[in-house]
């Protein structure tokens, strides 16, 4: 028997595969709820689920305690493979919708020095990926002069803090700490520093983004 | 969408093929011709814009609806028209459902077929 057979002999002698795959699940889908937006409790508990599956292992278990380190890293190593590969693939995509540039962006462009890409959608999408900001049809049409100045400003805020959000938590959960990427409300206080509050407020209200009501409320604490 | 597999026989009309609101929009574009997705939306004041943007997309996705970027006023925007009207749709639809059962049932869907005509023709 190679190390890892005896590791899962050893989990099975102690009866905790089970549990330890209910753990994960539920650790899983705390992790997606963080990551869909519904605030920072679900990401506490996905770290309180992962201490409860890391200690009641090694309480539990009477071999091979080293393995779990090798274990976690390898889990550690794989989550940040498949969330690049998920990320290129994302690119890929991201590509394929895009319209490509157009004269009636360029004042836009030439005053946040940043290169606009249409997105084929009716959807109203605004996204900032590798040095390029990404805007749908339908939030073009939706969207004033300040508001869509404001749209670019906060895209803006994510390209040049440039932090891959889904890496950041992932690593945020597995290191257990309580790092907690906000980056939303940063890059809204960065759209009302550059072009106003009013305009990013209007903006989020106009395309009727889900937690509208709470970021306009940050905002108007920071003002 | 028309998928083959999600059409349900037990529904009204165009909805047998089609989501509620899909309908909607065809029927309108079927009226009234090329639109922006601003005048779609006025006509379906009881939905979103989100709602009438996905349903859009899905339409375009499934070749029943088409679109240009009109480049025109100060920005850009959609203008929508649909893929044919209400009998090329039809045939669209019939065409995918007939190669469905024909590859399901063989000759006995074109004996069927023959029979549906010969009924159509004693109208």
């Amino acid at each position: 028997m190679n190390g890892l057979e005896c590791f899962y002999v050893c989990l099975v002698a102690a009866g905790i595969v089970l549990p330890l795959i209910v753990l994960t699940a539920v650790t899983a889908g705390l992790f997606m709820a963080y990551r869909w937006g519904r605030g920072v409790k679900p990401l506490f508990g996905a770290q309180l689920m992962l201490t409860v599956m890391i200690s009641s292992s090694l309480a539990s278990m009477d071999c091979y305690m080293s393995t779990w380190v090798w274990v976690y890293l390898g889990a550690i190593l794989g989550g940040v493979i498949v969330i690049g590969l998920l990320r290129t693939w994302n690119g890929s995509r991201l590509k394929s919708d895009s319209l490509g540039r157009f004269d009636a962006l360029s004042d836009l462009e030439e005053e946040f020095h940043v290169d606009i890409v249409v997105l084929d959608a009716q959807r109203a999408r605004a996204l900032a990926y590798k040095d390029t900001v990404y805007l749908s049809v339908g939030l073009l049409e939706r969207l004033d002069d300040d508001q869509l100045r404001a749209v670019v400003a906060h895209e803006l805020y994510h390209l040049e803090t440039r932090s891959p959000r889904m890496l950041s938590s992932f690593l945020a959960l597995t290191s257990l700490t309580f790092l907690r990427y906000s980056d939303e409300g940063e890059a809204d206080a960065y759209a009302a520093r550059m072009v106003g509050m009013e305009a990013i407020a209007g903006a989020l209200e106009a395309l009727r983004i889900r937690d509208r009501k709470e970021r306009a409320a940050v905002l108007l604490q920071q003002a | 969408m028309v998928k083959v597999e999600r059409i349900d026989l037990q529904k009204e009309g165009l909805t047998k093929f089609f989501s509620p609101n899909e309908v909607r929009i065809l029927e309108i574009l079927w009226d009234r011709g090329p639109m922006t997705s601003a005048e779609i939306s006025e006509e379906l004041e009881d939905l979103s814009h989100a709602v009438v943007g996905g349903t859009l997309d899905r339409l375009v996705k499934s070749a029943f609806v088409e679109r240009t970027v009109d480049e025109g006023g100060k920005r850009l925007r959609y203008i929508y028209s649909p893929v044919g009207g209400r009998d090329d749709v039809g045939i669209k639809i019939s065409e995918r459902v007939i190669d469905s059962l024909y590859e399901t049932f063989g000759d006995a869907t074109l004996s069927a077929l023959g029979r549906v005509e010969r009924k159509g023709g004693s109208k």
